[in-house]
């Protein structure tokens, strides 16, 4: 009897107690390659002609990294699509470089984090490893997963190495926080990242002309908002919105000169909540909210918020990325005269112009320690970075997706522009531009920018006073700034409550479920209260680091 | 004592034979066994997790051990007596809302004459079973928006003010828990039914010639006739509530509604999968394991109950 006792006993824990590490996956990011299944078959076809093409220079070994034919395993899943080797861009740069590269996900696979996970707890590494998050591939490369490079990068890549020594962006980001360098990023040659963009029709309509400061913005949103510029006489317009999700509260603070992010003031990096912006931005935001010029059902909106609202004809005004003017053209004939145009950053209350997004040098990838060959692995990096390399990741195939022109300069082609789908999608289904390491020139980046995402793209990188020089990289809407793996589990042992206590609260005062103006002062109490001082102690010395001072 | 020694020796022989005679059923009982160890108890050494400062990609020889350093953690942090408190309370919630409603579904859908329309009640109430969390959640999430969810549209033609209600920290759990009613009445009174079914005629006959009425039947016949399957699905019940749904919780939950629906579970989950770069699997492990620890005096108590009503219980 006793014995059946214990066992039920035994039965029900571990009904109850089955561990929480089975990896689940929470929506996923939406691919950019969704066009990827429906041209594949079209450009492996076109893939042949081009190869053809560039095999007439014939036995060419001048990129070999090796007589003998090397092979690599690679894992790499960008944005859903993982590496495929058979892709034609990938075809000829193995052709070239006598590579063979095998995939270890497989094509099947839609979520890299978990892949990621696995391949880390099976202990199974591939020789050559890419992953979205570049903190995780640091911490792989602390812990003796990735081999540090900078030592075969001397050897090995000149490529690589000039673009160390001449691009400081690069080498930060590459650089880890012991020194080392344990991935190849995809460098950028644009700075711009996202753009202030409003329905110029909707100004037009209504007589106002673009607003230069935050008040003239107020102004303006607040016609949006009650004069009808959609002419459907009903007030269903939305002034301002945003699809950016966790980011929202920085999008809408940005304006004000504030955030919930750290921020550089004074030489210092500082939680942008403390700082005395912060008051007067909040106070604002929850004013737009209430009055209805912010998106009343943001919270819960999602990333196709903006096609929604685009396409009702009823959003005005948003901070995203070049891809908001899109619209103009997909919608044409659904919304007559729909144009939205990039503005610059209005002016905040302080009269700074200051746009905070910043593209930089993405993640790439590293070399594992189960890798053979690494200097071999890293004669192969430095291909792409070769003029040569870099075009085919820029540009896909000559003759196929590109022309070059008399001067030397190169166009997408007028018959692949027309493709369906999207030039950026036709160009990943080629296997160009793909998260690898390499560096991704301006040219190519304008080259599948609409008219209005082009002159958004000139007007934000032509105006380089708007961005604050001392001001690291943002990812995601933080900093990304390099810290070592003590550093890094201390900040995120205090942030990782607080972060969610700061979202908690900022949505609270927002909707007017709490008092923002009687709060306040408990709110930074209850910060000071769980730490922030030292987690701005540590992310102020990795910004020390960062300007070199340290 | 001789004879006690005579007849010790056949006694083990014959359950040998036994066993061997019976081998066909000792064969099915071994899948299930090995699919409780392989499934059930190996994963519970991944409950050292919780002991280590852990590295997915060392493993735990790698990891650094913290003895309780991420349950002191949990537990002098603010989030603590909050998750513990929603945990307890959504469970409340879907035993006073969800557990009484199945059964009396099961008892509305037997006692109708027409069989058509029983019938129809079994499969419309049934049918939402099979529905995924995903789509039930993005149902809730427009039926309840303020812009063009119908309750609102509804609200408005009252000329009421419409209501923001998934934001809103203190419409979290009636709407979660109505979600899950709607999801699986239907289902959990299934069981029942078949009790109801199961139970003898003669007893409803006899308290008829007695002059029972329809209710006085129910009270009298059937409900002390399903007692047992009751509680014995409360028992099996009470642990899942506890664990349920923190996939659909984490569909409808935002920031500002924590304060009512963040659970140990919807915890655990954000500490190691949804903080990309910083996941913190030691702290999570040691979250779910103080989740399943509350589980079990939830199973304990209940099944404590069950012994003292019905005499039935797990242990």
């Amino acid at each position: 009897m006793k014995k059946r006792r214990i066992l039920a006993a035994a039965l029900a824990l571990s009904m109850t107690a089955i561990p929480f590490l089975t990896a689940c996956n929470k929506g996923g990011e939406s691919g950019t390659g969704t066009s990827k299944t429906g041209d594949a078959t079209g450009s492996v076809s076109e893939g042949d002609k081009g190869s053809q093409a560039s095999s007439a220079e014939g036995g060419d070994t001048e990129y070999y990294v090796s007589d003998e034919k090397q092979k690599f395993s690679i894992f790499l899943n960008f944005n859903n699509m993982p590496f495929d080797p058979q892709w034609p861009v990938w075809q000829e740069v193995q052709k070239l470089t006598n590579v063979e590269l095998e995939a270890s996900i497989p094509q099947s696979n839609s979520d890299e984090a978990q892949a990621f996970q696995l391949m880390l707890s099976d202990n199974n590494l591939s020789d050559i490893i890419g992953y979205v998050d570049m903190t995780a591939l640091e911490q792989l490369g602390f812990d003796g997963g990735l081999i540090p490079l900078n030592d075969l990068i001397k050897e090995h890549a000149p490529h690589i190495q000039k673009m160390l020594d001449e691009d400081d962006a690069f080498r930060r980001a590459a650089t880890a926080a012991d020194g080392n360098i344990y991935f190849i990023p995809r460098n950028q040659e644009n700075r711009f990242a996202e753009f202030y963009w409003i329905r110029q029709d909707w100004l037009d309509k209504l007589g106002l002309a673009v607003p230069d400061t935050v008040d003239d913005l107020y102004k303006v949103l607040t016609a949006f908002k009650n004069d009808d510029p959609n002419g459907n006489s009903e007030k269903d317009e939305v002034p301002f919105f945003d699809r950016a999700g966790h980011k929202h509260p920085d999008e809408i603070l940005y304006l004000w000169d504030s955030s919930i992010q750290f921020y550089p003031r004074d030489g210092h990096l500082m939680y942008d909540p403390m700082h005395e912006n912060f008051k007067y931005a909040m106070e604002q935001a929850c004013k737009w909210y209430k009055e209805g010029l912010i998106d009343q059902t943001y919270f819960t909106r999602g990333p196709s918020g903006r096609d929604e609202l685009m396409s009702a004809n009823q959003g005005g005004f948003t901070h995203d990325w070049s891809s908001a003017s899109n619209y103009n053209k997909s919608l044409a004939k659904d919304v007559p005269g729909l144009e939205m145009v990039a503005m610059a950053p209005p002016k905040d209350q302080n009269g700074n112009r200051v746009e905070r997004t910043v593209n930089m040098p993405g993640v790439g990838w590293g070399i594992s320690v189960n890798a053979k060959n690494p200097e071999m692995v890293m004669k192969f990096f430095d291909f792409l970075f070769t003029e040569k390399g870099q075009t085919y990741m820029d540009w896909g195939l000559e003759g196929v997706s590109y022309d070059v022109n008399a001067d030397g300069s190169k166009v997408l082609r007028e018959d692949f522009l027309a493709k369906e789908g999207t030039p950026i999608g036709n160009l990943r289904a080629m296997g160009s531009r793909y998260r690898v390491g390499y560096a991704s020139s301006l040219e190519a980046e304008l080259s599948t920018y609409s008219e209005f995402a082009r002159a958004a793209a000139e007007l934000y990188q032509k105006n380089t006073d708007w961005y604050r020089p001392d001001v690291p990289p943002y990812a995601d809407g933080q900093l990304q700034l390099k810290l070592t793996p003590e550093e890094s589990a201390e900040f995120n042992r205090i942030m990782g409550p607080i972060t969610t206590y700061v979202q908690e609260t900022y949505t609270q005062w927002i909707l007017g479920t709490k008092d923002f103006a009687s709060e306040y002062d408990a709110f930074i109490a209850e910060l000071e209260n769980r730490n922030i001082a030292r987690a701005t102690e540590i992310m102020d010395s990795a910004y020390q680091r960062y300007l070199g001072k340290n | 004592m001789n004879a006690a020694k005579v007849q010790k020796k056949p006694k083990t022989t014959s359950k040998l034979k036994q066993m061997r005679s019976d081998w066909q059923l000792y064969v099915l009982l071994s899948f299930g066994l090995i699919w409780l160890i392989l499934f059930a108890y190996k994963p519970l050494m991944g409950l050292r997790i919780a002991f280590y400062d852990f590295n997915p990609f060392g493993g735990l020889a790698k990891s650094r051990y913290v003895g309780f350093e991420n349950f002191q953690r949990y537990f002098s942090s603010p989030d603590f007596a909050r998750t513990v408190k929603n945990t307890v309370m959504l469970a409340l919630w879907q035993l006073g809302l969800i557990f009484p409603a199945s059964i009396i579904l099961a008892l509305v859908v037997t006692q109708m004459t027409s069989r058509g329309i029983s019938k129809a009640t079994q499969t419309i109430t049934f049918l939402p079973y099979f529905i995924s969390a995903v789509v039930v959640a993005g149902m809730v999430l427009s039926f309840t928006s303020p812009n063009n969810g119908w309750i609102n549209i509804i609200r408005r033609s009252f000329g009421l003010e419409p209501i923001y209600f998934m934001v809103q920290a203190k419409y979290f759990r009636p709407i979660y828990t109505l979600m899950l009613l709607w999801m699986q009445a239907g289902y959990n009174s299934l069981v029942y039914i078949a009790a109801i079914m199961g139970i003898d005629t003669s007893l409803y006959e006899a308290a008829t010639v007695d002059g029972a009425n329809k209710l006085q039947r129910i009270i009298h016949v059937t409900l002390p006739g399903i007692l047992p399957t009751i509680m014995t699905m409360l028992l099996l019940n009470i642990g899942k509530m506890i664990r349920s749904g923190y996939e659909t919780i984490i569909l409808l939950y935002h920031p500002s509604t924590y304060e009512a629906a963040d659970t140990i579970a919807t915890y655990a989950y954000r500490l190691a999968f949804d903080n990309p770069g910083r996941a913190d699997y030691g702290l999570s492990t040691a979250v779910g394991l103080v989740e399943a620890v509350v589980a079990f005096i939830m199973v304990a108590l209940a099944n404590y109950m069950s012994r003292r009503v019905t005499e039935s219980s797990l242990w």
